[in-house]
């Protein structure tokens, strides 16, 4: 119950906000004063290198590739900006308004989840500090929003757009899902960073353009969450689920669940995961009644005062890290209330890593064969429907699961023909099992286990129907230090992750 | 040694009828023209999933030709699922009724016996040679793409291989690859060296220019040696997985080979097999019977380098092959029966055989099976995917005799809720494994605390009627679609 009030006060402290700017913002609309001269000293240019590491030729890098967009002052000096544009990035650069050369940038937090990004400025080079831009918590379905950029010339550029829904859903970059506006008629193209205003305020940040003219923004609940947050210099982010559900209408199945006919709500937990909120007290075949005191109906959806119907997701994003969540379920033909910890996890964790942004892959080269780490990234850049089942089955069911018996899955990738491999040159998606005798663990310890191995052969072993895979240690050592990197210029025989050996 | 590989081989049956000239040059034409009969069969296909229906009927046009014995040669997939077989001769109008006596869908060759013995008036039967050799010269006959007359074309024997064949799908014999135009219609149609029958036309290839294929003698041979005892046993197999990884010094270092010793290295076995728990992964295969085997798992036989397998495709079901095998360095030698071949999941298409199910209230379940998967199309759902993929190495319960899958929900207000879980996996009803589909309407007998509960492999949800709706709805159900009967399996008690 702490926590509604503490959302209930935070709403009213936004409504109060809003009423007392509301006389000067319509002034300034009826007298059809351009917004640009108010929220130009908030706004940069930015410019972003990135220089991803390849799939599988890890060794490598792939082309370098420069993109601009916008970004939005929150201190005087540093900006908020789309995490997925700053990816793998060597060099960002960013011009405020009012000045023409560049001002270097670092990053100083990423959160891909809710695709935020937050960028310090080098002070010494800017013209003058930048001014904060607030983000008002307001929504208005089917209202006129105006947005703002800064453009690369140095001039300010605003476009207009209406707010068509809310949405609760996942980036592509992302595993979970957060609050996002969805804009309709959008005059040109959102493409990431612009101010959005609705009646003079800030409301959010462009984030995606979908289809010819629509688009998606960061809504200003979440922005705010992700500035607070960092305050106290520690950013801990996002409490994420790790449960997933399913609705449940059918009358005979809520029946078979124990839940009363007189109880007409609650959604169905298909899966939880061992890391994320509730990963170790809600059980798969609970029912969800209601989460934070709000009904979930049998889809999964609450009413918000504001946006209506929608997903329990934000019940849980809007919490902070460590807050107690009272979740109300029906579990074997029993009501109860249950004691759910506000909890994410880092993507470190997982099993098969949702992504690898800004790293370099992990690999180990010998003997011209390639193992690989297992993560998503790895099975898509296959292609749709290529990976192996097996492979898709340890992404679909075991990407959240590790143990610590189990922390990585690593594959024979392709090998790189060698007379001393011929009979295995065709071998390629094979599942790491044992390594000189050894069940591995993680990719860390394969790499170990080689470099301890004092027979004459290493001998790996797969899943499923393979022969052993037998590597003579001398004449691999010789192909790795002289052959491979002569022919195929192959510097970097490793990349390993020295953090989780055992 | 069975593989499911993706060859896109075209059945040559012509089902379009358009005029086409017969080629004029042909040698011996009038002899031929004794032998070679055109065949018109009607067909009607099975429904995979819901079996109680008919599926699609056609008629198509194939080739034969009379052997030895009063006999007529042609291939299966002329007169799969056939219904009604009409043979005609060249130089008359005369139709004839006729039925198939042997079929083997795995070589596609069938024997097919007029009604009226008196159809063997005036023919010639013609007499099965050896194996032409590649860039001989060889004549194709055949009723090809319409047309009343005897086409014979000339092209030359390209290569000989063991490959796919198109009608079982998943099963592969020795094939011989000429360039002589095979076209629809010539399927189950000679083809001729100095006078004898080399091979039976077959399949073509579509994506290639001028690539036909023949059954050839060995094949032939074989199964009308197998059909002597009046019964089809097919091939054997050989019942274990290898890998060609003895071109790695090192391999061949480890499982302690002598340098100079060729083979191929078993990975794993079969169940249901003769060497399942006999030969082991690391064994090195050196030979079977009087064939060595080399580092690519091939052997010297009939004076060509063929696959391995095909000294076992030569023998009968019940015969005895001998392996010679390294384990640990030690030469060691096995005789075994030669077996069919008899995986838990076969990929190979079924003909002539009526699909089996069970229907419980609107619930219908068959077993899964290769023309399950083509009835369905498309990409499967992930769990028969990983399946079918990873089938060869998952040691089953032995309980096991099929796989059980929902293929369609007849709707109706008792199972209104139940989309989502067609094309799935039954693994469990009312707590009951399911090994078979006899095991399904067994287990609707019984509900669970009134309820009838379905649970699916790698699904997070079972699906739930209730039971007493359920069984008041059943009988309902059936008559509302037409369904006959609730199951078409004999369960043995």
């Amino acid at each position: 119950m702490r926590n509604i009030n503490k959302y209930g006060l935070a709403l009213l402290a936004v409504c109060m906000l809003t009423l007392s700017a509301c006389q000067p913002v319509a002034k300034i609309e009826n007298a059809s004063v351009d917004l640009s001269d108010k929220f130009k000293v908030s706004m940069a240019y930015v410019e972003v290198t990135t220089y991803p590491w390849e799939t599988f030729q890890s060794w490598k890098q792939g082309d370098p590739g420069t993109s601009g967009g916008y970004g939005i002052a929150v201190a005087k000096d540093e900006i908020i900006y789309p995490a997925n544009k700053v990816i793998d990035a060597t060099d960002i650069k960013v011009k405020p308004f009012g000045q023409d050369d560049f001002v270097k940038a670092s990053v100083k937090i990423t959160d891909y989840e809710s695709n935020l990004a937050l960028l310090k400025l080098e002070t010494e080079k800017m013209a003058q500090p930048m001014v904060p831009v607030e983000f008002y918590d307001i929504y208005k379905k089917g209202a006129e929003v105006e947005f703002f950029k800064l453009k690369s010339n140095g001039v300010v550029d605003s476009g207009r757009a209406f707010i068509d829904d809310h949405q609760v859903s996942g980036i592509s970059i992302s595993y979970t899902r957060h609050l996002y506006f969805k804009l309709a008629n959008v005059s040109q193209a959102l493409s990431s960073g612009e101010i959005i205003t609705l009646d003079g305020k800030p409301i959010g940040m462009g984030s995606w353009s979908s289809g010819s003219n629509s688009g998606g923004i960061v809504v200003a609940k979440v922005i705010n969450h992700f500035l607070e947050d960092n305050k106290d210099g520690v950013y801990k982010g996002f409490p994420t689920p790790a449960f997933s559900t399913t609705r449940l209408i059918d009358p005979t199945m809520r029946r078979y669940l124990g839940v009363p006919a007189e109880i007409k709500n609650g959604c169905y937990v298909t899966n939880v995961n061992p890391i994320g909120t509730g990963a170790d007290v809600l059980k798969k075949g609970d029912v969800i009644l209601a989460i934070d005191g709000k009904e979930l109906d049998a889809y999964g959806r609450y009413m918000d005062p504001i946006f209506k119907e929608m997903s329990y997701y934000p019940l849980i994003t809007d919490k902070q890290i460590g807050d107690n969540i009272k979740f109300e379920i029906y579990r074997d033909g029993k009501k109860m209330e249950l004691d759910v910890t506000a909890a994410n996890f880092k993507v470190e964790e997982m099993l098969i890593d949702y992504y690898t942004y800004g790293k370099q892959p992990e690999y180990i080269i010998t003997n011209g064969f390639v193992f690989h780490k297992l993560t998503r990234p790895y099975v898509t850049a296959q292609g749709a429907g290529r990976a192996l089942p097996r492979i898709e089955g340890y992404l679909n069911d075991e990407s959240y699961k590790a143990t610590k018996d189990r922390q990585d899955i690593v594959v024979l990738t392709f090998t790189i023909p060698l007379p001393t491999n011929r009979g295995y040159q065709n071998y390629s998606q094979l599942v790491v099992k044992n390594v000189n005798g050894t069940k591995i663990s993680n990719i860390a310890q394969m790499d170990q286990l080689l470099a301890e191995n004092k027979e004459e052969f290493h001998v790996i072993q797969f899943e499923g129907n393979y022969p052993d895979l037998v590597i003579p240690v001398a004449q691999a050592k010789e192909i790795d230090t002289m052959y491979l990197p002569k022919m195929y210029g192959i510097k970097q025989m490793k990349n390993i992750e020295k953090s989780k050996v055992n | 040694m069975k593989h499911f590989r993706g060859l896109s081989l075209i059945i040559i049956t012509a089902i379009v009828l358009s005029l086409v000239g017969s080629s004029a040059n042909a040698i011996e034409l009038s002899e031929l023209e004794k032998s070679v009969i055109m065949i018109r069969a009607t067909n009607q296909d099975f429904n995979f999933q819901m079996p109680w229906k008919q599926g699609n009927r056609a008629s198509g046009v194939g080739t034969g030709f009379v052997i030895a014995g009063n006999r007529i040669l042609t291939n299966a997939h002329n007169v799969a699922n056939g219904r009604e077989i009409e043979l005609r001769k060249q130089n008359t109008a005369q139709r004839f009724t006729a039925k198939v006596v042997f079929v083997s869908h795995s070589c596609d060759l069938a024997i097919l016996e007029p009604e009226d013995p008196m159809f063997f008036f005036g023919t010639e039967p013609l007499e099965i040679g050896g194996i032409p050799k590649v860039n001989s010269t060889v004549q194709t006959c055949g009723y090809p793409m319409g047309g009343q007359l005897l086409s014979v074309t000339e092209g030359v024997v390209s290569r000989v291989q063991m490959s796919v064949y198109s009608h079982p799908r998943a099963d592969s014999h020795l094939v011989v690859q000429t360039d002589a135009a095979i076209n629809p219609g010539n399927s189950g149609g000679p083809v001729i060296q100095d006078g004898k029958v080399v091979g039976v036309a077959f399949q073509g290839l579509t994506s290639g220019d001028n690539i036909g294929y023949m059954i050839p003698t060995p094949v032939i041979n074989h199964f009308l040696k197998d059909i002597e005892d009046g019964t089809v046993n097919d091939f054997g197999n050989s019942g274990f997985v290898t890998a060609n990884v003895l071109h790695c010094d090192a391999f061949k270092k480890y499982i302690k080979l002598p340098a100079d010793q060729d083979g191929a290295v078993v990975v794993d076995t079969q169940a249901n097999s003769t060497v399942d728990g006999v030969l082991l992964a690391n064994d090195v295969i050196t030979a079977i019977d009087e064939y060595n085997v080399d580092n690519d798992g091939m052997i010297n036989i009939y004076g060509m380098r063929l696959l391995m397998d095909e000294a076992i495709e030569q023998k009968q079901i019940g015969e005895e092959v001998t392996y010679t095998f390294y384990r640990d360095g030690q030469e060691k030698q096995m005789t075994v029966e030669v077996l069919p071949n008899m995986p838990l999941l076969s990929l190979t298409k079924q003909y002539d055989i009526e699909p089996k199910y069970c229907l419980y209230s609107g619930l219908v379940f068959t077993n899964l099976s290769r023309n399950y998967l083509e009835a369905i199309g498309g990409a499967p759902t992930f769990q028969l995917r990983y399946l079918l993929n990873h089938s060869m190495e998952t040691k089953f319960d032995p309980k096991r005799e099929e796989f059980v899958v929902l293929s369609a929900v007849l709707s109706d207000e008792v199972n209104t809720y139940t989309d989502g879980f067609t094309n799935e996996l039954v693994e469990k009803i009312n707590g009951v494994q399911i090994w078979s589909l006899a095991d399904v309407l067994k287990a609707f007998e019984k509900d669970v605390d009134g309820f009838f509960v379905v649970e699916f492999k790698g699904q997070n949800k079972p699906l739930v009627l209730d039971a007493q709706k359920a069984r008041d709805s059943h009988r309902a159900i059936m008559e509302k679609y037409n369904v006959p009967a609730e199951t078409n399996v004999k369960v043995q008690d």
